[in-house]
This record gives C-alpha cells, sequence and structure tokens, in this order.
C-alpha cells in the first residue's frame, strides 16, 4: 500500500500572495476512497450539488476568498437547508442570466465557508497530514543550471520520505506517491527531469527514493479531489501560517 | 555513481526529518553557500 501526496503550488505567480507555498495532503491509500466520498458527500450536502457542474472548483481562491466572508456575514447563519437552497439557487443564477439576490449570495458565503471547514475536518478524520514548504517570492538566479531540484522540494521530500519511513519501518511495501497538478507538459517534464537528476545524483535524493517514487503522476486538478484539497490547504497557510521568522501579509478572517 | 561532494552540507538521513515539521518555513531556497547548488556540474 501506499500513502499519496497531493501536491499543489501557491504564489508562484508572485502577484499577490505573501509566500510562496509548495505542498498538500499525504493520505494513505486505505483511506483514500473513503475520503473522497465523504467530500462529494459533503460537496452535495453543503451546495446541493457538485460544484464542477456549475463550472466552479474546490479552489482555496475561489471558496476562501475576501468577499465570500463578506457575503457569510451578511446575516445570521443559515440552518444547514436555507443555506443549501441559497447557494444552489445562486450557482444557478449565472446559468439563468440573473444576478443572485441577497440571501443567495450570503447562503452562498456560508456554505463556502461551512464546507472548507468540514473539508479540514475530514482530513484529520482520514488520518491526512499536511505538508508545505513555504518561502518568500524570490527569482530563480539566472546562473542556476536547469536540472537543480529547489531546496524547499528537495526539504519536502525528504519529510515526505521520513514519515513514511517513521509509519511503515519495516513494511518495506509501503511507500510514497506524489500526485501533482498538471501545469504544461514542458514544465512537468523539467520538474521530473530535476527529481531524477537528484535522486541519481545525491545522497539525500537517493535515500528519499527508497521511500518515495519519484517519478510523479500529474493529473488535471479538476478530476482530482486530492489536488483540490491541497489547493485548498496549502491557500490556507499562504495567508495565515506564521512561524516567528515570517512576517508577511496575514489574512485575520483565515 | 553518487557524486561525493553531494553528501557534504545539510544532508541528513532522511527518517531523521519526521522529528522536523512537516509544514516548514525554508529561508532561502537557494543559499549561496548551499553544496547542491552552484557547483554542480
Amino acid at each position: 500500500m501506499s500513502w499519496l501526496l497531493f501536491l499543489d503550488e501557491s504564489g508562484h505567480d508572485h502577484r499577490t500572495m505573501p509566500y510562496e507555498v509548495h505542498g498538500g495532503v499525504a493520505i494513505h491509500a486505505s483511506r483514500l476512497w473513503p475520503f473522497i466520498q465523504s467530500i462529494r458527500s459533503l460537496e452535495q450536502a453543503t451546495f446541493g450539488a457538485y460544484l464542477d457542474e456549475h463550472g466552479a472548483e474546490i479552489k482555496g481562491s475561489k471558496l476562501l476568498q475576501p468577499e465570500r466572508f463578506k457575503w457569510a456575514a451578511q446575516s445570521e447563519t443559515m440552518d444547514e437547508q436555507a443555506r443549501r437552497k441559497n447557494a444552489l439557487n445562486f450557482l444557478n443564477a449565472s446559468a439563468n442570466s440573473r444576478t443572485p439576490r441577497r440571501d443567495e449570495f450570503t447562503g452562498y458565503g456560508q456554505a463556502c465557508l461551512h464546507f472548507s471547514e468540514q473539508t479540514i475536518s475530514a482530513l484529520q478524520g482520514h488520518g491526512a497530514r499536511l505538508f508545505a514548504a513555504m518561502t518568500l517570492p524570490i527569482p530563480r538566479p539566472a546562473a542556476l543550471p536547469a536540472s537543480h531540484l529547489r531546496r524547499d522540494i528537495d526539504m519536502l521530500m525528504s519529510r515526505f520520505s521520513g514519515f513514511v519511513e517513521h509509519h511503515h519501518r519495516e513494511q518495506f511495501d509501503e511507500v510514497g506517491l506524489l500526485v501533482m497538478d498538471r501545469t504544461d507538459k514542458q514544465a512537468d517534464r523539467v520538474l521530473a527531469a530535476r527529481l531524477e537528476r537528484h535522486v541519481n545524483k545525491t545522497g539525500r535524493g537517493w535515500v528519499m527514493s527508497q521511500r518515495v517514487v519519484p517519478s510523479p503522476l500529474f493529473v488535471e486538478s479538476d478530476m482530482a479531489y486530492g489536488v483540490q484539497v491541497a489547493d485548498l490547504c496549502i491557500y490556507i497557510l499562504n495567508w495565515g501560517y506564521r512561524t516567528p521568522d515570517m512576517n508577511g501579509r496575514v489574512r485575520e478572517d483565515l | 555513481m553518487l557524486e561525493p561532494l553531494m553528501w557534504t552540507g545539510f544532508q541528513r538521513r532522511a527518517e531523521e526529518d519526521v522529528r522536523l515539521p512537516s509544514v516548514f518555513f525554508v529561508q532561502n531556497v537557494y543559499p549561496p553557500d548551499d553544496p547542491l547548488l552552484f557547483q554542480q556540474k
């Protein structure tokens, strides 16, 4: 069996986010299907529909944008049924070329926040572990060899392999798999080549490869709940998680 | 074959990393004294 580490990145366009974050959630293969089922049930119970049926996606920058908090605070907390009805009407409004009503904005805002909170609870309930490397947005030095793997990625892989090793010390068939958001083929090939070189040429890389398969699986994020949930988690970290040596902007609402 | 240079610097057995936080801040992902970086061929 395996641990799957669903990975995404945040802030790499160096535009609005205070940090660059590489990371995601690791979940054991034996818990993956129950986790996906719980998220799909939660999605139906919260929005009255699957978000992808309405061109929406489970994404931190959508579910937790500041507007959602403003909408949610427009009135008192709705009961589950009213929230679902208003959230669904909100989603249907654009298909019907109609501007949503005030209580539909409110219901949708509350639904987004509820869904995000419950997704985090579901991760905890299914024994998932959060992994993330945060760094300041620094441009890649021109002198750097194209084959070089960034230090934060190296550390992230190392800690994931350490986690698998620690939890399955004598079980050598337990390995970690990397599942990444597909970007473009060229960039994905470069990353895969960097990982391979890291494993073949460095001691740290070789040690890591004993527990983590250094060949990532690239998936379309809108088809993979794990990657979408990873996006949600690292969005929250980017705006809300700080160690004492981090002084980037913080969103208090998160 | 592993390059000897790569065994220096911040090398550490991966299993020791489990004691470290799984969410962490990296001050500089391109440290100039990192032997894994600028001396690569």
